[in-house]
């Protein structure tokens, strides 16, 4: 009976494969992919382009010149400054946390990393607003003692370390579980403290997949949307991140400038695609590399 | 320097890996930890270097009690089971790391290390590859840089983790001679685990065999060889015969197969009988009335001496007999024949039943 359902299942598998071997099937999967991939990505990033630069090179770096979309980039710059080394330093004490000590609750701090990723940017946003905000007993003290954290810079750098906080811990998380604790082990063995050990032995074992984490982290800080919008406020010169500025432009019929803004994103998503690329393949070597 | 381990117990949750562990090291010996998977001997090791920490008990080096010092107060040299080299420093680099991490003060100079160095890299008859990356050397290479690297700290103490487990049988060998040889000219305390009890016989000073957490004998390799304690060692150190009978009146009867039990006379017990399969003889006639019909079943020439498998007649249970090669040609015995067998020397457990 076994045997049976054995050789149905293998002629099954059999046939699978050979009509997956068939070259007009492949063929046909493959176009369907490219094509997709196509309509969906790349012609909307060329249009992007193509917008931006429609009414000639003037019109474009004259876009530049509007004060409130210079004070958006600036604020990007000193957002994504702020954010990404918190980042990274919270994401690898994380990590070597969670990789290198046993304790109770670990699995529970590894799903909590996460809890940005599952939850909308808008309600991360919207819970801050209400922390600091004129809603909460903290809130009121706060302003009171004229520290205003809401509709300010220190509120849109709070809403995006929440959440760009998974990329540098995640990322270094499957890494260092992968790689164990023997090497960390010879190192206390030989008479290495615990500095001494992370930064000869860790860190060069984990720079590559730590980079990527911080191109991930970076390009998010870059582009979040959602929960900087809640706490920002919207003041024009003063609150608003580039993606705020795209939006605003955009509400007020200013195409071009829009797009111009939105090109140097676009740009700078393609940048951090090509490093990821590059980045990927290190990280793979570092995760095989030991015996 | 010499190791004590008083009364050594760890738990991991509900599994008690370590239960009352207890004896005493010697200086300058070379110990194996014994046992199979599981039994704890990788998690005592890791206590003594401080990897681990137990639940109870002290560790005493020298009569000084260590059980809560510092890693790096304890100055033993580990060699891991998978060597964990560095892989992003070069064989020199590794080697010379537990000196470059010293203290400004205690460190010492770059010339002094480089010699100390080349001085490691002769002794492992590694002198041309300090320039190489771990990655470029075989697993027994690997394996000698990572016994350097744990000698340059000058450890009093030396403890390896299965340390020639992961290589094949050759370069297992030669390792194993080369580190029995180290171990003479260098003379300093050493602990090592392993499973197979070839190797623990070939190189240690004494064994301690350990089985669930407990240790089941002390010795030296004759001596636990020649006289294992209970039935769980006769079984793990090598290949035996096992009878399952009774003990009555001096006697162990299994089947068709009787011998003298002197040691217990007069009870009337369940009883193990073990006998090592070159303590048989084979006959063509019965001769004398303790001897066991058998038929041989299959015929392996292996080396210097030839493999023999046989059913008994009674229980039809297999025995496997080994002989050399002068002895099985003057029998001239064939497969599918059969014989009667003796025993040159047997042991018998009363198991108290």
């Amino acid at each position: 009976m076994e045997n049976m359902i054995q050789s149905d299942v293998s002629k099954q598998t059999l046939s699978v494969r050979s009509s997956l071997k068939s070259a007009i099937v492949r063929r046909l999967f493959i176009s369907l992919v490219f094509l997709f991939l196509f309509c969906f990505l790349v012609v909307p990033l060329i249009s992007i382009f193509f917008e931006a630069l429609r009414q000639g090179a003037g019109v474009y770096f004259s876009s530049f010149a509007d004060p409130n979309t210079l004070s958006s980039i600036r604020l990007t710059l000193i957002v994504t400054l702020a954010v990404v080394p918190i980042n990274t330093v919270f994401g690898i004490l994380i990590a070597w946390t969670v990789t290198k000590y046993a304790f109770k609750g670990k699995n529970m701090l590894v799903t909590l990393v996460d809890l940005p990723f599952s939850v909308s940017p808008v309600i991360g946003g919207l819970i801050f607003v209400l922390l600091f905000g004129e809603h909460s007993e903290l809130g009121r003290w706060l302003i009171a003692h004229n520290i205003n954290i809401v509709f300010n810079v220190p509120g849109i750098v709070i809403a995006t370390l929440f959440v760009t906080f998974p990329f540098v811990a995640r990322e270094l998380i499957s890494l260092m579980n992968h790689q164990g604790t023997a090497l960390e082990e010879a190192s206390l063995v030989l008479g290495a403290g615990a500095w001494q050990t992370f930064f000869r032995v860790t860190l060069p074992n984990i720079k590559w997949g730590l980079l990527y984490g911080i191109i991930l982290c970076n390009a998010r800080a870059i582009g979040e949307f959602g929960a900087v919008s809640v706490v920002s406020g919207h003041i024009s010169g003063m609150t608003n991140t580039m993606p705020l500025q795209i939006e605003n432009l955009y509400n007020e019929y200013q195409l071009d400038p829009a797009f111009a803004l939105a090109s140097i994103m676009s740009l700078f998503a393609i940048i951090t695609m090509i490093l990821k690329m590059i980045l990927e393949k290190n990280v793979q070597k570092a995760a095989n590399g030991r015996p | 320097m010499s190791i004590e381990i008083n009364h050594v117990s760890k738990s991991y949750g509900s599994f008690q890996i370590l239960k009352n562990i207890n004896f005493t090291i010697q200086t300058g010996e070379l110990i194996a930890l014994l046992g199979p998977s599981g039994s704890g001997k990788t998690s005592l090791l890791r206590i003594v270097a401080g990897l681990e920490q137990a639940d109870e008990g002290q560790i005493v080096f020298n009569g000084q009690d260590l059980t809560n010092a510092r890693i790096k107060d304890r100055k033993v040299g580990f060699v891991f089971q998978h060597y964990a080299l560095f892989q992003n420093m070069t064989v020199f680099h590794n080697i010379a790391y537990g000196l470059n991490v010293l203290p400004r003060k205690y460190r010492p100079s770059k010339k002094e290390i480089k010699e100390k160095v080349e001085k490691l890299l002769s002794l492992i008859r590694l002198e041309p590859y300090g320039k190489r990356y771990p990655s470029q050397l075989s697993g027994g290479q690997r394996q000698r840089v990572a016994l350097a690297r744990a000698l340059a700290i000058e450890p009093k103490i030396l403890l390896l983790d299965e340390p020639f487990g992961a290589l094949d049988a050759k370069v297992r060998k030669e390792l194993r001679d080369w580190l029995r040889h180290l171990h003479e000219s260098v003379g300093i305390t050493s602990i090592f685990v392993t499973h197979d009890q070839e190797e623990a016989f070939e190189v240690a000073d004494r064994v301690v065999i350990m089985h669930d957490g407990k240790i089941e004998q002390i010795g030296t390799p004759e001596h636990v060889y020649d006289h294992p304690a209970n039935p769980f060692i006769y079984d793990f150190i090598g290949s035996a015969n096992r009878f399952e009978g009774k003990i009555a009146g001096g006697k162990f009867v299994d089947g068709d197969f009787e011998t003298d039990a002197p040691e217990y006379p007069g009870e009337v017990t369940q009883g193990l009988g073990f006998v090592r399969p070159y303590h048989f003889i084979i006959e063509k006639q019965k001769s004398g009335n303790q001897s066991l019909k058998a038929k041989i079943k299959h015929v392996q020439p292996v080396g210097p001496i030839v493999r023999l498998n046989l059913e008994r007649s009674d229980t039809h249970d297999l025995l496997h007999v080994e002989m050399n090669r002068e002895e099985f040609s003057r029998l001239d015995l064939h497969a599918d024949e059969l014989v009667h067998l003796k025993v040159k020397k047997v042991q018998i457990f009363s198991t108290g039943q």
